[in-house]
C-alpha cells in the first residue's frame, strides 16, 4: 500500500516536471531594475514560459559570473565597452542575430556595430549618453564640457564628480581632444592636470546616480555628469535641472542583449531575442527605463512625455564617443592619475 | 602499547582539533590566499594570472610615472598616513567621550546600568550603512542640523559640514563610541566603592583620585578599547565616502579600488598585508608594554 502511493508520487513528480520542461523557462541576467516588468509578463503569456531574473551590480560582476560558466542565464545585457571581450573570450553564443527578421528593425547605425561586427551574437537593447546635468538658475547655460572641467569660480562646492576613473577620464579626453584609452603619458599628463584644477571647486565625488538626482533637485550641488534617464526623472521634479550635450562630443553606450554560451533554454533566449526586435516590445523598455530603444519604429509607441524629451535624442551638434574598455597601459595610467587626484 | 598516560595526551589533542580547524579555515587560509595572490602577476581583467611577482610590493613605494620612469612614490605612504592620523584622532575622541560615560554608568544602581549599557548598544542593531545615512541626513545642506540652525536665524546660509574630514571623524566616532565605552566599564564595574572611600578619607581630592585610584584600573579597559577603536578605523571604507565625499582615499578605499576599476587584485592584497603588519606590530607594542608593565609590579 505504502509502496504504491509512493510509485503514484513518483509518477506525478516526474510527470510535472516534464510538463514543467514543456512550458519552458527563461533566465535573465541584467543590472537591477532594467527591465520593463509589463515587457516579462507579455513575454511569459504569448509564449507560455516561465521568466525568473538574477541581477548583476557591475560588468565586472557580468564577466566573472560568465567566466565561471554562465550559471545556468540564457539571457544578459552588456555595453559596446564589455562586448568584444565577451566574445571573444568566447562567453556568448552565436545566435545569428543579423540573420533573425527582426534585425531590419534595428536602427541603421547600430547594425553590426564595432563591438559585433558580424552582428551574430548581439542587439542593441538600450542606448543612452552620459553628459552633465546642470541647474539653469545657478549655472549659465552652456554647450561645452569647459562648464564642468574649468568651472567658474562662483562654482566652487557646487560641483559633483563620478567617482570613477573610467568615466571621468573618458569625459576628460573628450574635452580635451585626446583619444579614449590613451597611453601616450603627455596626453594623459593633460588629463591629470585637468583634473588636479577642477579638484578644489568639486564638492564630492560620487557615481551614484540617485543620490546626485536627489542633490541636484535639493539645490546642494548644481553641476554634476550624469546620465541622460537619470536627469529626465530629476528635471521631472525640477523643471530648471537641464541636460548639456557638449559640442565636444557626447561619451555615449549601447546596452545588447545577448545569449550566454551554454545557455540551457537557448531557443527560448532566440524568441525572447526576437520579441524584443519588435518596436512595439522595445518601446515597453523606453517607457519604463526612459532611454531611448536601439529599434527603429519604437518611438511610435513611446508615451507622449518622453516623445520629445531632450534626453532622448543627441543633437548632432554633439557627436557620439563610444565608451571603450581600455588596455592595461591605459588603465595603468588612469589609475595613476586617480590615485594621486586623491592622494 | 598505549598507555593511559599516552590515551590522556591523546584525547587532549583531539579535544584541540575543532579549535586548529577553525583558526586554519577561518584565519590561515583566507590570509594565505591574501599573501598568496599579493605575489602574483594582475589579469587584465581582475583576478590574478599563475606565477611570481613582486611588483605590486614594488608599487607601494615606487610609482611608474606616466612616462614609464619609476620614482619613489608619495602617493601611498601619504594615504597610509592619513589613515593612521583620522583612526588615531578618532580614538582620542572616542576616549574622552566613552571615559567619562563609562564611569558613569558603572556609578548607577545595578538596574539602571542594564539600561544604561542597552542604549550604548542600540545602535548596533542597525546596519553601518543605514546609521550612515542618517548622518547625511543630519549633516547635508538641506539637512535636520541646517535646517535647525537656519530656522533659528543663527545662519543665512546652510553651513558645509557634509563632505568634509569631520564628517568624516563625527562618523567615525559615532561608530565606534561603544566599542570603548564597554571594555571601560567592564573595569570600573569591578572598581570596589570601598577603594574610593579611603581615598576620600586620606584626604585625596578628585583629580587625586581619578590620577592614582580610577585611572589605573581603567587602563586596560582603555588598551583593548583603544585597539578596537583604531584597527577597524585604519581600514575604514564607508564613512570616507559617503560622509568626506571621496574626495580623499583612505587605506579601505585604496584597497577596493584595487579590485574593482584599478583591476590590481596583486597590488589590493599587497596593501591589505601591509595593513595587516601595521596592525600586528601595534598588537606587539602593547604587548610588550604589558609585559613590562607586569614585571614592574612584581618587582
Amino acid at each position: 500500500m505504502k509502496s504504491s502511493l509512493f510509485a503514484v508520487l513518483a509518477c506525478s513528480a516526474s510527470f510535472a516536471a516534464t510538463v514543467a520542461a514543456a512550458e519552458g523557462n527563461l533566465n535573465l541576467y541584467n543590472y537591477s531594475g532594467y527591465i520593463s516588468e509589463d515587457l516579462v509578463k507579455k513575454f511569459e503569456e504569448k509564449y507560455d514560459v516561465k521568466v525568473t531574473s538574477d541581477s548583476y551590480d557591475s560588468e565586472e560582476t557580468l564577466l566573472a559570473k560568465l567566466k565561471l560558466g554562465g550559471a545556468g542565464y540564457d539571457f544578459a545585457v552588456g555595453s559596446q565597452a564589455i562586448l568584444p571581450i565577451i566574445i571573444s573570450e568566447g562567453l556568448a553564443e552565436n545566435i545569428g542575430a543579423s540573420a533573425m527578421p527582426g534585425y531590419a528593425n534595428v536602427i541603421p547605425e547600430l547594425q553590426k556595430p564595432e563591438w559585433d561586427p558580424t552582428g551574430e551574437y548581439s542587439i542593441p537593447y538600450q542606448w543612452g549618453t552620459t553628459n552633465f546635468a546642470i541647474d539653469t538658475d545657478v549655472v549659465p547655460a552652456s554647450d561645452s564640457l569647459k562648464s564642468l572641467y574649468e568651472p567658474d569660480a562662483a562654482l566652487a562646492g557646487k560641483i559633483n564628480m563620478f567617482d570613477s576613473s573610467s568615466e571621468v577620464i573618458a569625459q576628460a579626453s573628450i574635452y580635451l581632444g585626446v583619444p579614449q584609452c590613451s597611453e601616450d603619458p603627455d596626453q594623459m599628463q593633460k588629463v591629470a592636470d585637468l583634473l588636479m584644477a577642477q579638484k578644489p571647486s568639486v564638492r564630492s565625488y560620487s557615481s551614484k546616480a540617485g543620490a546626485i538626482r536627489d542633490q541636484l533637485v535639493a539645490g546642494e550641488i548644481a553641476m554634476s555628469p550624469l546620465y541622460s534617464g537619470s536627469t529626465m526623472r530629476g528635471r521631472e521634479l525640477k523643471p530648471s535641472l537641464a541636460y548639456v550635450y557638449p559640442k565636444e562630443g557626447s561619451l555615449a553606450w549601447v546596452d545588447n542583449a545577448f545569449v550566454p554560451k551554454g545557455a540551457k533554454n537557448l531557443e527560448n533566449a532566440k524568441l525572447f531575442i526576437a520579441f524584443l526586435l519588435e518596436p512595439e516590445n522595445a518601446a515597453m523598455n523606453t517607457n519604463f527605463l526612459k532611454y531611448p530603444s536601439g529599434i527603429s519604429g519604437a518611438e511610435a509607441f513611446y508615451d507622449a512625455a518622453i516623445k520629445d524629451a531632450p534626453e532622448m535624442a543627441a543633437p548632432a551638434t554633439s557627436p557620439l564617443v563610444f565608451k571603450k574598455t581600455c588596455g592595461d597601459a591605459a588603465v595603468k595610467l588612469q589609475d595613476l592619475i586617480w590615485t594621486n587626484l586623491m592622494k | 602499547m598505549s598507555t593511559p598516560a599516552n590515551q590522556g595526551k591523546l584525547a587532549e589533542r583531539a579535544g584541540m582539533l575543532p579549535a586548529a580547524l577553525f583558526v586554519a579555515a577561518f584565519l590561515l587560509v583566507p590570509l594565505g590566499l591574501v599573501v598568496a595572490y599579493s605575489f602574483m602577476p594582475a589579469n587584465s581583467f581582475g583576478g590574478v594570472d599563475p606565477g611570481f611577482s613582486t611588483d605590486a610590493y614594488r608599487n607601494v613605494l615606487y610609482e611608474q610615472r606616466l612616462d614609464g620612469s619609476f620614482r619613489l612614490s608619495a602617493a601611498y605612504l601619504l594615504i597610509v598616513w592619513r589613515s593612521i592620523y583620522v583612526a588615531g584622532l578618532t580614538t582620542l575622541i572616542v576616549l574622552a567621550i566613552s571615559l567619562p560615560v563609562a564611569i558613569y554608568i558603572a556609578r548607577q544602581v545595578p538596574r539602571r546600568r542594564t539600561f544604561l549599557l542597552l542604549m550604548v548598544t542600540i545602535p548596533f542593531w542597525a546596519n553601518i550603512l543605514i546609521r550612515t545615512f542618517a548622518w547625511i541626513l543630519l549633516l547635508r545642506d538641506t539637512g535636520v542640523i541646517n535646517g535647525f540652525l537656519t530656522a533659528l536665524g543663527v545662519i543665512s546660509s546652510p553651513l558645509p559640514l557634509l563632505n568634509t574630514t569631520g564628517a568624516v571623524l563625527v562618523g567615525l566616532v559615532y561608530t565606534f563610541a561603544p566599542f570603548m565605552v564597554l571594555p571601560i566599564y567592564g573595569r570600573m564595574e569591578r572598581l570596589q566603592q570601598s577603594q574610593l572611600e579611603a581615598a576620600h578619607d586620606l584626604y585625596a581630592n578628585r583629580w587625586q583620585v581619578f590620577r592614582h585610584i580610577v585611572w589605573p584600573a581603567a587602563l586596560p579597559g582603555v588598551v583593548a578599547g583603544s585597539l578596537l577603536t583604531f584597527i577597524p578605523c585604519l581600514g575604514s571604507l564607508i564613512a570616507p565616502e559617503l560622509l568626506g565625499g571621496g574626495k580623499q582615499m583612505m587605506l579601505g578605499n585604496l584597497i577596493y579600488r584595487q579590485f574593482s576599476e584599478a583591476r590590481n587584485w596583486p597590488f589590493g592584497a599587497a596593501i591589505a598585508v601591509l595593513l595587516l603588519v601595521i596592525v600586528a606590530l601595534i598588537g606587539l607594542v602593547q604587548v610588550y608594554l604589558a609585559r613590562r608593565k607586569f614585571a614592574g609590579k612584581v618587582a
